[in-house]
């Protein structure tokens, strides 16, 4: 055989072989690759996820980013120090991406840093780019403070005093929302006081003191969890002092229907939930991604609770 | 552009002429085998795509008309109930005396997978009854609300809601249920009078969501979601998504669409939407199915086709190559066998084998060539005949002109009583006649010839009475080669008769034979009057007849165009002359060692 038979020859048989390889590698039926799933460690900063409304929003994200859920309870509600651990310990064991409600920005700003530096880390609620964290899912925290500082000033006389909850004293989401809304009352001629509550579990008692000493004019609580609470506690009370607060969970949706509060800032966990994975899957998979706007919020009251946006944002259809 | 066309075929042309036969033969088959394989693919391709199309919005269609029969068969069914309630519940009790708690409760436990609540509200908007048994919220005023005046509005009809959050009744357990609502204007006796009222039937939301999930149209995807007739969303796969603002659907356009199936390009992808209207209710399914999912991938889809439309016509091209190899191999056999042949070559094999036609081909050129050989020895023989022949007749030139001379001077001595004299001419005669025949040979030796030239000058000697002397000479060697015959014996005769015949016995002929640059060079000299050398120079040429003269110089041409006819050029007769200093013939021809004459060298040494 000739030397141009066996080089042409030879060539065909590499097109062959390409033709073979494609249509293996390719999965010609459908011609989709699957795409690697992502292990994706979610760090909450309460004890139990199960009735987190943002869990759904990333579950779903999960389905269509292809991802896989590892949801992070404390034992110990805002332990700063064990949601530490378990970013170090989900770093080791090779997490592709990390979300992280901060239970205490600074005392978790060294661990961040260094997981950062290894896996994607995203935040809800608290913006930690600083200490390297990929993005932050969060409302505008200043901005829903003022506007819980507004909702109140409506229901307080002048020099009024209104009680200003801090359920998690070292997150800096908090913090924000906090100062806002004490700055906006001051502003307004009410008395803004901060309440620090180092465990939720000693709220009731803290609280009931106080109604019985100095019974405060309103109460704003900036936590869900918190506010629930406080939303209890008032029952006990035969004029408990005006109620508003940040939260959307069935108990607070009820507590405003039925009068126990005034006002609640509402925003759409579901979306906070969806986009926190969106961005720690788009950064595992080095994906570019726009900078995300800030989550928008409402001011729900009992009469317009049932209004079509109000409706949508506090009743989740979810399946 | 026409410019550019030309010079495109101009350029095609040169390439098509610069190709062989096997280059031209393997292009043509694969562009028409690629050109047919593509043209046949996209037929194909398109056939198929519109046929899968086809298929696709029929299988849709059917898949949404099954689904829309469960929605229709749902939505009838809670209307039978809405009917079973108020007939056979609600019309036959009077208030002010019985109650339907337990007729309604009845109703709701034997569908309660189905429903929220099923209750009755007076026309004020007061809760008559209710089942399951709950209390009415405080903050709730039902009289205002959608369902509610819907009823009071049209009150033939039965509403249906869009989903929406129940509201109604206080639940111990905070629970809020998405319902559809579907109410009517029902009549409520009491105390024997009839009031009106609105009956109210809370589908779960989750019986619609079990009939429309999950439900798929093609592999590469498709959903289905429900709206109602301003194309607010019932029911979508990833409602919370579009509530949320992180998803958009093209509802508001679909809730223009008839009935059937629409192609529609919404955030940059084209896809097909069937729309199927729900009975009663106004509702819409909306099935939706991207089209062109398979290019989803593109660039595997692209990598893919590349590597099969290269196999393809490498493949092609390598087959063409060797079947076009198999047709041209017996032609180039042909070229080169004709190549050979230009090339001089005698013996060349025109039988190739191959294709019927080319065999016959090269048996044709074969046939010609052979024939063309035939042709060209037959030439030569005809040539070498014509030259025979003309020898033959520049020979019979000769003889009777000297024979006629000599006899006459024979006849003259015999007379006079010289008879030595006549015996002696006599003698030389026979003697110059023999070597003139040579036994009808052209070629004799230089010897024979140098004999021949010594006898015709004894008689001529004797002829003009010793008025000239002779000297015949020849190199070692010379008188053994070979030369044609008779050729000094003209140019002899032309010294005599023009530079001896006016000699008083002083007169002097020479010959001298010798070798000059491998050549045989025989030298007539004579010392007679000579001739201007302008003369000398016309005397070879072809028709001169010199002025004032005895000859015409017939007999030196004669010599000189035997010996070019034999040997060809440069070989032939040269005069050197000048007026009185006689004249010098040079006669020059190939020193032959053999009388084998061939084209003039054949025999030289």
């Amino acid at each position: 055989m000739k030397r141009k038979h066996i080089f042409q020859m030879g060539v065909l048989s590499l097109f062959g072989m390409g033709v073979l390889l494609s249509m293996v590698a390719f999965d010609l039926p459908g011609l989709r690759r699957k795409q690697e799933l992502l292990s994706i460690s979610v760090i909450i900063r309460g004890a139990d996820s199960s009735s987190w409304a943002a869990r759904q929003g990333m579950e779903q994200a999960a389905v269509d980013l292809g991802a896989e859920l590892r949801f992070l309870a404390l034992d110990r509600p805002n332990h700063a120090d064990e949601q530490g651990s378990l970013l170090s310990r989900e770093v080791e064991g090779g997490a592709d991406g990390i979300i992280l409600v901060p239970a205490d920005t600074g005392a978790l700003a060294d661990s961040v840093r260094q997981a950062a530096a290894k896996t994607p880390v995203v935040t809800i609620e608290s913006d930690m780019s600083g200490n390297g964290a990929s993005a932050c899912i969060s409302t505008d925290n200043a901005a829903l403070g003022e506007a819980l500082g507004r909702a109140a000033i409506n229901g307080v006389p002048l020099g009024g005093t209104v009680l200003l909850l801090d359920g998690v004293p070292g997150s800096s989401g908090m913090a924000q929302r906090l100062s806002e809304a004490a700055r906006i009352l001051r502003e307004n001629g009410r008395q803004a006081e901060m309440f620090c509550i180092p465990d939720v579990q000693d709220l009731s008692g803290l609280l009931a003191e106080r109604y019985h000493a100095d019974p405060p004019d309103a109460v704003i609580a900036f936590e869900p969890e918190v506010l629930e609470s406080v939303a209890r506690l008032g029952r006990e009370f035969e004029k408990p002092p005006l109620l508003y607060g940040m939260g959307g969970t069935n108990v607070v949706v009820s507590g405003l229907e039925r009068g126990e509060i005034m006002a609640i800032a509402s925003q759409n966990e579901f979306a906070a939930g969806y986009l926190a994975v969106e961005a720690a899957a788009q950064a595992a998979r080095g994906t570019p991604r726009q900078v995300s706007e800030p989550l928008p919020f409402l001011i729900a009251r009992q009469e317009n609770m049932y209004d079509s946006d109000h409706e949508k944002l506090l009743f989740p259809v979810t399946r | 552009m026409r410019r550019l066309i030309g010079r495109m075929v101009e350029q095609w042309r040169g390439f098509y002429r610069r190709s062989s036969i096997q280059m031209i033969l393997s292009l043509s088959f694969t562009a028409v085998a690629v050109t047919g394989m593509l043209f046949l693919g996209l037929s194909l391709f398109l056939r198929f795509s519109v046929s899968t199309n086809h298929q696709l919005a029929e299988s849709s269609e059917r898949v949404l008309a099954q689904v829309n029969l469960h929605l229709d068969s749902y939505l009838r069914s809670m209307m039978r109930m809405s009917d079973t309630a108020y007939y056979r519940v609600i019309k036959r009790v009077d208030l002010e005396t019985g109650t339907i708690d337990a007729g309604l409760n009845l109703l709701y436990e034997g569908n309660r997978d189905m429903l929220v609540s099923i209750a009755v509200f007076s026309q004020k908007g007061e809760l008559v009854s209710v089942a399951p048994i709950a209390d009415l919220k405080d903050s709730i005023s039902p009289q205002w609300q959608g369902w509610f005046l819907s009823a009071q509005e049209k009150i033939e009809n039965l509403h249906f809601s869009t989903p929406h959050v129940q509201n109604l009744f206080e639940d111990p357990d905070y629970r809020y249920r998405w319902v559809v609502s579907l109410s009517r204007q029902v009549e409520l006796t009491r105390g024997g009078r009839t009031e009106s009222g609105v009956l109210l039937v809370d589908m779960n939301f989750g019986g619609i969501e079990q009939i429309c999930k999950d439900v798929t149209f093609s592999p590469s995807g498709g959903y289905l979601y429900l709206i109602d007739g301003n194309g607010e969303i019932i029911y979508h796969p990833r409602q919370q998504l579009i509530y949320s603002d992180l998803l958009e659907e093209n509802n508001l356009a679909a809730a223009g669409y008839q009935d059937g199936s629409h192609e529609e390009l919404f955030q940059g992808k084209r896809r097909q939407v069937i729309v199927r209207t729900v009975g009663y209710t106004g509702w819409k399914l909306v099935g939706v199915v991207p089209v062109g999912g398979m290019l989803d991938d593109y660039g595997q889809l692209f990598l893919f086709a590349l590597f099969v439309i290269l196999f393809s016509v490498f493949l092609l091209a390598f087959i063409n190559l060797r079947l076009s190899e198999g047709i041209s191999v017996p032609i180039k056999a042909l070229d080169r066998s004709v190549k050979e042949l230009e090339a001089g070559s005698t013996e060349v094999d025109f039988n190739v084998s191959g294709p019927y036609e080319i065999e016959h081909l090269g048996r044709s050129i074969d046939s010609l060539v052979s024939t063309m050989h035939h042709l060209m020895d037959d030439i030569i023989e005809q040539e070498q005949q014509k030259r025979r022949s003309e020898l033959d007749v520049l020979h019979s030139q000769i003889n009777p002109h000297f024979l006629y001379n000599t006899l006459d001077s024979v006849v003259w001595m015999t007379e006079n009583g010289r008879t030595d004299e006549s015996v002696r001419m006599v003698t030389s005669l026979a003697r110059l006649f023999r070597i003139s025949l040579s036994k009808g040979k052209t070629i004799i030796p230089v010897a024979d010839e140098l004999e021949h030239a010594r006898h015709y000058l004894t008689i001529q000697q004797m002829r003009y009475k010793n008025r000239f002397t002779t000297r015949i000479s020849a190199e070692d060697g010379v008188p053994e080669l070979y030369t044609i015959k008779l050729v000094i014996q003209p140019i002899l005769e032309n010294a005599i008769y023009h530079g001896m015949a006016y000699a008083d016995g002083e007169g002097e002929i020479q010959i001298h034979a010798f070798l000059e640059n491998g050549d045989l060079v025989v030298e007539v000299a004579d010392n007679g009057p000579g001739m201007p050398e302008e003369l000398a120079g016309r005397l070879l040429e072809q028709g001169y007849s010199p002025p004032s003269s005895k000859g015409s110089g017939i007999g030196l041409r004669n010599v000189h165009q035997r010996i070019r006819l034999t040997f060809g050029e440069p070989y032939g007769v040269t005069i050197q002359s000048e007026p009185d200093n006689g004249t010098t013939v040079r006669i020059r021809i190939p020193a032959l060692k053999t009388p084998d004459v061939g084209t003039g060298k054949g025999g030289a040494g």
